[in-house]
């Protein structure tokens, strides 16, 4: 029965996998293909902050170090003329070696201190943004940011990127984003994943069975980092502008929001969230101005009724179909 | 103390701890010797617990030091404690309160888990065989504690007799050459007082030097060879269990305060 | 840098002062008694600015009655909100912030939806300029201080001498509320939230005829306020109105001498130091 679900569960993940993946041989409109690009970017990036969140701490510095990941990979395609192939990868290393000078702070504190801690350290770092024009830009922020090379493959012709085709994009996009699925579910399921659930439920026990809580948790935000700075590269050549803006605390509020509407206990939790809200968002275009004003009513709603979030939802159906069945019988 | 002891595992020199004005423990000296139960008591808030997190690294002394076979320890962090082989339980249970006890055996046994990084994440078959030892050995604790039919009920919904054991468990999961428990009789039936009175027994017959804080004299007596009682911070009697009965001013320390004995 | 530069920042300074002491008293009391981290205190600001905006310009009502009636509008929404969405989240900071920013969103759509997005301006009540020590202050400006000042003295007289000002103190010295004396914890918490909100709403509209008002007002003014509750301790009334000044004083001076920017990075940098170094903050007992 377990086995038959467990089974079930694949062949529908892969399903919705394949789905997605032949999303351009449907439509092409490069409206709906933006939609999806920029949703993967959330899902990397919303999945990231989840991993994060499993060792106990919230982060309010994510999105800005999802920042850190553009600037870094953007300047360095644009004053260094690296490829964007080349620059993702070093972008991810800068981001989480500022990421330790943001998070190392933090760490003596928990909780609520932890959460506006990282906050402050990660603004701080974002008004490095506004108020260094050179090398960030200023208010403006970076214009122009190279997209990426292309992708030569022997025998096929060569996979350019530009303006007039947003398929490649989607593609590359797509593949990160399993991919950092794929290997954070993987951190999640390993040794790593389960300290970080000891570290989480107690913090003095975690230290008592002689767990390094400071380094497992230096560990995992920086490998949250890394993700969130993939996120922010990827943000930075697919849209070739980034302005400090962008990162404001309202991305990261809206973030967080995606994370914990979708529910945190669950690994699926923000990729739901995520998928919610933008499609809502879609289908509320037509009132636009009244968004906020649903996902404020939704977060509400969920936080009161629903605090373990929308993946905890069949779950609570099925127990309460259980409970009338007992009360029937 | 009569009979010449061997080197002490453990000394406690001069110990003194303040939280802000209240001075908790001031001026605590005395000695842990290798294979003994030493019983610690004394009314409440005279600074018992307060002494077992200034040894474990929770807290660091305002003063004095603590030896660990000749070693300083003071000032070490609770990881680098319990991997000298000094480990404790709690008095008010600290669990994973949404952990199976099994996996709270499982995490006891950290520091002996040889499970490497790559290996769990690529799930490689050695990782398996290394996951199955593991495994194997929070089995073993459950049965030896007696818990083996709670492995799947989460911490959280643990009787309070069940948080106990499971608290005496994971503070053996770091296998120990010292452990400190902290009130492991409290509230127990006693039915179950006598269980853990064996348990430590078989503990301390496994070779672990064994520190008891605990209310419960009667049963303290029944297996601790020595006795430090403390007052109001300081330590003002130490010896056999029959010379601290009738011990004057442990008498009128007990007089003076709430009696909960 | 000039006397009378000085002066002019001292006098801007203290007016952002005075401005934060009526802001974030609200936070506090909130925070103090429900253990919440309400970020919608901003919009209560904003509102209380579109009120006294909308009864002052639109109604034509005297200003000093326009600010009683936005105090009293904006302390039962705020009471409402309480009611509807705070209280389950008592004593969870993260989910109450989250659950906050989510009002942001909702007061701030409502507003928009009834005035538009774009600024509006209140006329001045007390034009003029004077002459202090050679440099040139306008009316208006000063006369901020002693309204607030008045606001907040019978708030204080409040605070220590009504019974339910008592029991709210109780509550905030006593988290198992003790000493409540025969006043439900319920009610405590609705008065913290109304009294929040009609100082928040008096900042906003003492604020209104200076700076223009629109819908985006509140954010970044509860971000400055959370700043000065953690400075001054949280739960501490006389470090918030302490930490209010310093962080006026210090946006003051550091924006004219420096540059805006760097006035924010500054508050920022308070905030991290502060959270970390000293938790209990200023004048707060220790946790
Ligand atoms: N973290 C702390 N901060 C401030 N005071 C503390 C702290 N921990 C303990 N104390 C105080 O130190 C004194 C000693 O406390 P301790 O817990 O060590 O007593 P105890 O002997 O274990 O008492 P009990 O028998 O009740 O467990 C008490 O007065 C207590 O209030
Ligand atoms: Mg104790």
């Amino acid at each position: 029965m377990k086995r038959r679900n467990l089974l079930g569960k694949k062949v529908g993940i892969a399903a919705v996998i394949v789905a997605f993946g032949l999303l351009p041989v449907f439509t092409q409109s490069p409206y709906w293909m933006h939609v999806f690009i920029l949703m993967w970017i959330y899902i990397i990036v919303t999945a990231s902050l989840r991993f994060t969140i499993t060792m106990g701490e919230w982060s309010f510095a994510h999105v800005p170090l999802m920042g850190m990941g553009g600037y870094a990979s953007a300047l360095l395609a644009m004053k260094l003329g690296l490829s964007f192939w080349v620059a993702l990868p070093l972008a991810v290393l800068i981001t989480a070696f500022i990421a330790v000078f943001v998070y190392l702070p933090c760490l003596p504190t928990t909780g609520t201190f932890f959460f506006f801690a990282s906050y402050a350290f990660g603004e701080v770092m974002r008004l490095c943004w506004v108020r260094f024009k050179n090398p960030f830009g200023g208010p403006a922020g970076l214009l122009f940011i190279p997209a990426p090379g292309p992708i030569r493959i022997p025998g096929i012709p060569a996979i350019e990127f530009g303006p007039l085709s947003k398929i490649p994009y989607y593609y590359t996009v797509f593949v990160f984003m399993l991919l950092s699925l794929l290997i954070l579910y993987r951190l999640e399921q390993s040794r790593l994943g389960r300290i970080a659930e000891a570290v989480k439920e107690s913090n003095l026990l975690a230290q008592f069975v002689g767990i390094r809580v400071w380094r497992y948790k230096m560990v995992i935000l920086l490998i949250g980092s890394a993700f969130a700075a993939i996120g922010g590269s990827l943000y930075a050549h697919y849209t070739t502008l980034i302005m400090p803006v962008d990162f404001y605390w309202g991305l990261g509020i809206y973030i967080i929001i995606y994370t914990v509407v979708g529910g945190t206990r669950h690994f699926g939790g923000p990729i739901v969230g995520v998928f919610l809200f933008v499609l809502l968002r879609e289908l509320l275009r037509p009132i636009v101005m009244y968004v906020p004003l649903v996902y404020g009513l939704i977060l509400a709603g969920t936080l009161v009724f629903l605090p373990e979030g929308l993946i905890s939802l069949p779950e609570k159906i099925s127990a309460w179909a259980m409970k009338k069945k007992i009360a029937a019988a | 103390m009569d009979e010449p002891s061997p080197k002490p595992i453990l000394e406690i020199r001069n110990i003194t701890k303040n939280f802000g004005g209240l001075t908790a423990l001031n001026d605590v000296s005395f000695d842990l010797h290798p294979g003994e139960i030493l019983g610690v008591i004394g009314p409440n808030g005279a600074g018992k617990t307060t002494l077992f997190d200034v040894i474990t690294g929770r807290y660091r002394p305002s003063g004095g030091k603590v030896f660990h076979k000749g070693e300083d320890i003071t000032g070490l962090k609770p990881h680098q404690i319990v991997q000298k082989g000094i480990s404790r339980s709690f008095q008010l249970e600290v669990l994973f309160k949404n952990l199976s006890v099994f996996k709270h055996l499982v995490m006891s046994r950290h520091l002996h888990t040889q499970v490497g990084f790559w290996g769990s994440f690529f799930r490689t078959p050695g990782n398996r065989k290394e996951e199955e030892a593991t495994e194997a050995e929070a089995l073993e604790l459950m049965r030896f504690v007696g818990l083996e039919v709670q492995g799947d009920r989460l911490g959280g919904n643990l009787s309070h007799g069940y948080q106990k054991s499971l608290g005496i468990a994971m503070a053996l999961g770091p296998a120990p050459e010292i452990l400190l428990l902290d009130e492991p009789l409290s509230a127990l039936s006693p039915k179950r007082v006598t269980d853990i009175l064996d348990l430590i027994r078989a503990i301390r017959d496994k070779g672990v030097t064994v520190m008891v804080i605990e209310h419960n004299m009667g049963a303290l007596f029944r297996i601790c060879d020595r006795v430090v009682v403390l007052s109001v911070g300081e330590k003002i009697a130490e010896g056999l269990p029959e010379e601290i009965k009738h011990n004057q001013r442990v008498i009128e320390a007990y007089l003076g305060g709430a009696v909960r004995a | 840098m000039t006397f009378a530069q000085f002066v002019q920042m001292f006098a801007n300074g203290t007016m952002l002062g005075f401005q934060l002491s009526l802001f974030a008293t609200g936070l506090t009391l909130v925070y103090g008694i429900m253990h919440i981290i309400n970020f919608a205190h901003g919009e209560l600001y904003m509102i209380g600015a579109f009120a006294v905006w909308f009864f002052f310009e639109e109604l034509g009502i005297n200003y000093l009655a326009s600010l009683a009636l936005a105090m009293a509008f904006v302390a039962s929404l705020a009471i409402t909100l309480e009611r509807i969405f705070f209280k389950p989240m008592r004593g969870y900071h993260i989910p109450s912030f989250i659950m906050s920013t989510g009002l942001i969103f909702v007061l701030q759509v409502s507003i928009i939806s009834f005035f538009g997005v774009k600024d509006k301006g209140v006329e001045s009540v007390f034009p003029g300029l004077v002459k202090i020590a050679g440099v040139t202050l306008s009316v208006e400006r000063l006369m901020i201080i002693p309204i607030s000042l008045v606001v907040i003295v019978v708030f204080y007289v409040f605070l220590r001498w009504s019974r339910y000002g008592r029991a709210m103190r109780a509550v905030m010295q006593d988290p198992d509320g003790a000493a409540l004396q025969g006043v439900s914890i319920d009610t405590v918490c609705s008065l913290a939230m109304g009294i929040g909100g009609a100082m928040a709403a008096a900042a906003g509209g003492l604020l209104a005829p200076i700076f223009v008002v629109n819908p985006f007002l509140g954010p970044p003014l509860a971000w400055e306020g959370f700043i000065v509750v953690c400075l001054g301790g949280r739960t501490s009334l006389p470090g918030t109105i302490l930490a209010a000044f310093i962080m006026g004083y210090i946006k003051s001076f550091v924006s004219t001498l420096v540059d805006p920017i760097a006035a924010l990075m500054c508050a920022a940098a308070i905030l991290g130091v502060i959270l970390i170094v000293r938790p209990q903050g200023l004048l707060g007992y220790e946790a």
